[in-house]
């Protein structure tokens, strides 16, 4: 498995931001929030919410990071694909 | 404010003096919090101290009710179905003060009611009366001409010559002698559809010898008490001699016709006509005056007629709950369930009623220790109310046990969006809670009566929060109507020299599978959500369903794991540490040892395997089930494999007979052996008890003391009456499998042991079956996206396939409108709906039976907030 730079620069970014929610939401509610009751269950809920993003999100990248099958395209959808988004030679 | 368990509460006694009593308790209605328990089940309704007054509310209620009907059949008058919330308690002389007016009200109504309804009678009869002289007006002119020609004649016989009418007092003009032998009349009006049946009954019984003239009312006329519009006719019968004229008359009279003095001449009927109709003026004046009148009464009660009815119901109310008082001389008791932190403002409540009443002694609280299980109250907000509401559909939570509400919020939506996904579903779902959210406190307001809609409001947040995760997961999945977005390129392409290959085969529809190896740019996956490249693939399916099956068995772990984590506090909380090891910690070593591993599988075989090695990667299902026939792998994950296997296997076969068999054991060994420091007392509470025992509440803690042993395993003192917090606490939740041991003596080991059993067996086959079971959202997900895609190619994409303008300006609106009517019912509505029921199919069977009990009971307080929400609801 290889690891080139854009994979890890997305990896540490995703990560980052997802914990960065999951810490300062907290905080700001710690500020904002006056009423004990709402506070406590904002911040659980921003504290869970991106738990399960960041799952949801991790799951969908490290499943498309190692392909094992490849796309089957009809010869005209290839073709018009080849056209419009470019060729494969290309770096992105 | 409680969040992640109910209220603690605790039942206390409340003392009143009979003069504060009604203020009192007014107070407690005006804050809700209270809940009275009945002191006298057993004794009748009719028996009980307060009956009279609550009859006199109801005869007030019934007076009100009169007046509203009243107010009502005046279809422009305006009821406000709202009233200000003044938080006041009706004094108790006010009930006497709106008896007084009620009852003036009510008169007064019905006397206009009546009034109305007789001049409208006299209306009727003077309208009927001057229809009478208006058409027999003819008929005598006829008759007169008839009479002219029969005295011509030369006859001997007294009828033909005689006048044909029989006028009282005078001949009408030529004719010669008077005879015995005239002719009567009689003249009235009848319903119409009668008139057919009268003139055939006058004919037989008359033997024909009477002579029926008939003519119709134009204007119908209106019946006064039933204010129907009928058609009438007017008729005039003529006979001769008396007997004949009995019959006529009583025949008139079977078919309820009204009859009318009608004079012969027509001077007569000339002045009779004036004054007739002279009386008609004046009686409308009179009429129009009456109804005027009584729209303005029924205007002025209209306005207070709410106001009204809520004062009458808290009063109602009050005296009712007066009634499940213990009554005697000076004071009244009652036992009641009370949250512990709202003690100071239940305390400064009653003594604002206590003072309102201007008594001077103050009321009493005191605590009574009991070990009933107390009723649960969770204290929610306008945002969780919801969440709330469905977590209670399924079973109030247990006393102090962790109420799953507040993870509800996200993990709910959250589910749902993974089954839905579909970013602009998702969109219109979050635009259409945004507006209710937006218009909450007019449609509040609006009091709708349409219940569709109203539960549709009132999960108003619930909805906006899946519509917002849907469109995460929508982006995620890639999905846009069915369509996906390429925002950041995709990451497979065509190799050039495929491509030229290619150029080629243009005009066949054969299909080219791109390797991986030379296709897959950069060897980096699209960073954010699925590659576009997938929405256009043939072979989009089987990429697609072996990632969201793979998904959703880490998702269904994840939340498993983390309601057997929820167990853990419970067991905590309520000091069970027999729990934690005999039942926490095998059901962790199964589920994440047996699951757990198959998630790990699923995360190694991500990482382990590409297209160099594709051809060795095992099938992780087949895998999963060689593992329980402990057959070696074909083709391995890792080195070493088979051994781990193993050994979970055998970790996760031996906590079943853990689970099954520790702690009933444990227990048995502590009811032999009570010299272990531990007496039966503390070893029911250990234990804990399923018991809502009503024993009585004193006589139990009067034993203890007499015994001296505490109540509760972490307060033994001798003297528990007055205790505040440590009682309240009592842990009345059902331990699961627990001794249930409402008498202390007996130690039902066979019970104990079943309840082990059955527990064990679901949580061992459950844990199988549920992960299999989250599986669904897999399953609806692709239902969804499949549903989108043949709704798109099948509507929407014949309006925008054609090539001019012209026709395709035409075709594409209707087809549009087509699609969207499918896209909202089927996909939004019904897809929704089926969803949500999944959704929350997870959430009560998968996820809270790994730690909820839900064997409490919801707390219902005296409350009047739904009399001043709804004044005009019965």
């Amino acid at each position: 498995m290889s690891m080139n730079s854009t994979m890890v620069d997305v990896c540490i970014g995703m990560t980052s931001f997802f914990v960065a929610v999951a810490f300062l939401g907290p905080i700001i509610a710690q500020i904002a929030i006056s009423d004990g009751y709402t506070r406590k269950q904002t911040q659980l809920a921003i504290i869970l919410g991106s738990l399960w993003s960041y799952v949801f999100w991790l799951c969908i990248y490290l499943q498309q990071m190692n392909p094992l099958i490849g796309p089957e395209l009809e010869i005209k959808t290839a073709l018009a694909i080849n056209y419009f988004w470019g060729d494969g030679n290309s770096t992105s | 404010m409680a969040l992640f368990r109910c209220e603690e509460m605790a039942l206390y006694q409340l003392f009143l003096q009979s003069e504060a009593a009604y203020n009192c308790v007014g107070e407690m209605g005006e804050i809700g919090l209270v809940q009275f328990r009945d002191m006298n089940p057993d004794v009748n309704a009719f028996q009980r101290k307060f009956v009279n007054e609550v009859r006199r509310c109801e005869e007030m209620e019934r007076k009100l009710r009169f007046i509203e009907k009243e107010v009502k059949k005046e279809a422009h008058i305006n009821i406000p179905n709202n009233v200000p919330d003044l938080k006041q308690v009706p004094a108790a002389r006010e009930m006497n003060e709106l008896d007084n007016q009620l009852e003036k009200l009510e008169n007064e109504l019905r006397e206009l009611l009546s009034n109305q309804e007789q001049l409208q009678k006299n209306f009727l009869e003077l309208t009927e009366l001057k229809q009478v002289l208006l058409r027999t007006s003819i008929f005598f002119q006829e008759a007169d001409s008839t009479r002219f020609a029969a005295a011509a004649r030369d006859d001997r016989e007294h009828e033909e010559g005689e006048a044909l009418l029989d006028v009282e007092g005078g001949a009408s003009g030529g004719v010669a002698g008077g005879g015995t032998n005239k002719l009567g009349v009689v003249a009235g009006v009848i319903k119409r559809e009668l008139l057919g049946a009268f003139e055939r009954v006058l004919w037989r019984v008359c033997r024909g010898n009477v002579f029926l003239k008939h003519a119709d009312i134009e204007e119908p006329l209106t019946d006064p008490t039933t204010g129907d519009s009928l058609l009438k006719c007017v008729f005039i019968v003529f006979f001769q001699g008396e007997q004949l004229g009995n019959r006529v008359k009583k025949i008139c009279e079977g078919f309820r016709a009204t009859l009318y003095p009608c004079p012969e001449q027509t001077a007569e009927r000339r002045e009779m006509l004036k004054g007739v109709e002279a009386r008609i003026a004046d009686l409308q004046v009179v009429l129009d005056q009456t109804l005027s009148h009584r729209t303005r009464v029924l205007e002025s009660a209209a306005a207070n007629l709410p106001l009204w009815f809520v004062k009458v119901r808290k009063i109602k109310s009050i005296y009712h709950t007066l009634n499940l008082f213990q009554v005697s001389q000076k004071y009244l008791q009652v036992q009641c369930w009370i949250p512990i932190t709202d003690i100071p403002k239940i305390q400064a409540a009653l003594d604002k009623g206590t003072s309102d009443a201007g008594s001077s002694v103050p009321s009493v609280l005191s605590q009574v220790p009991t070990k009933e299980q107390p009723p649960t109250f969770n204290r929610t907000n306008k945002f969780t109310e919801g969440f709330q509401t469905i977590i209670d559909a399924y079973g109030v939570s247990s006393y102090r046990e962790m109420n799953p509400m507040p993870f509800t919020v996200i993990t709910f939506p959250f589910l749902f969006a993974v089954m839905f996904g579909d970013c602009g579903h998702g969109l219109i779902m979050a635009l259409f809670a945004g507006l209710l959210i937006w218009k909450e406190k007019d449609i509040i307001a609006a009091k709708s009566k349409n219940e569709i809609f109203m539960m549709f409001f009132g999960g108003r947040y619930l909805i906006f929060l899946m519509g917002v995760f849907s469109i995460y997961t929508g982006i995620l999945y890639n999905d846009l109507f069915s369509k996906s977005m390429n925002i950041f390129g995709s990451q497979w392409a065509i190799p050039q020299d495929v491509a030229k290959t290619l150029a080629g085969y243009s005009d066949n529809t054969d299909t080219v599978e791109l390797d991986p190896k030379d296709s897959f740019k950069d060897k980096a996956p699209y960073p954010f959500g699925l590659d576009p490249i997938w929405q256009v693939a043939d072979n989009k399916l089987d990429f697609l369903n072996s990632f969201k099956m793979k998904l959703s068995v880490i998702l269904g772990v994840m939340h498993m794991l983390f309601g057997v984590v929820l167990s853990l506090l419970n067991h905590t909380y309520f000091r069970k540490p027999l729990n934690v090891i005999a039942e926490f910690i095998p059901q962790v070593l199964f589920l994440g040892g047996l699951f757990g591993y198959l998630v790990f599988m699923i995360i190694y075989k991500w990482f382990a395997f590409d297209y160099t090695n594709s051809a060795s990667a095992p099938q992780l299902l087949i895998t999963f089930t060689d593992m329980f026939m402990l057959s070696a792998p074909d083709d391995e994950l890792y080195s070493g494999q088979y051994t781990v296997q193993v050994i979970i296997l055998l970790v996760g076969v031996a906590c079943v007979p853990w689970m099954l068999f520790v702690k009933p054991t444990v227990l048995y060994m502590r009811h032999r052996n009570p010299a272990a420091g531990l007496t039966f007392k503390n070893l029911n509470n250990l234990a804990g008890d399923d018991g809502e025992g009503t024993e009585g509440l004193i006589s139990n803690d009067e034993l203890d003391r007499e015994n001296g042993i505490g109540g509760d395993d972490h307060v033994i003192s001798p003297d528990t009456h007055g205790a505040h917090s440590s009682n309240g606490n009592a842990p009345g939740a059902g331990g699961h499998g627990g001794g249930h041991g409402d008498d202390d003596e007996e130690f039902d080991f066979g019970q104990i042991m079943i309840l082990q059993a059955i527990h064990t067996i679901e949580f061992c086959l459950g844990c199988i079956s549920h992960t299999a079971s989250y599986l669904r959202l897999w399953a609806l997900s692709l239902a969804h996206a499949e549903l989108s895609e043949v709704l798109w190619s099948m509507v929407m994409s014949i309006g925008l396939s054609y090539d001019s303008v012209f026709p395709g300006i035409l075709i594409l609106p209707p087809i549009f409108a087509a699609w969207a009517v499918l896209t909202l019912a089927i996909l939004l509505l019904m897809e929704g709906l089926s969803a949500f029921l999944h959704a929350l199919r997870l959430h009560w069977v998968e996820f809270q039976s790994k730690f909820y009990h839900g064997e409490g009971h919801l707390f219902t307080p005296f409350s009047f907030k739904h009399i001043v929400e709804n004044p005009l609801e019965d």
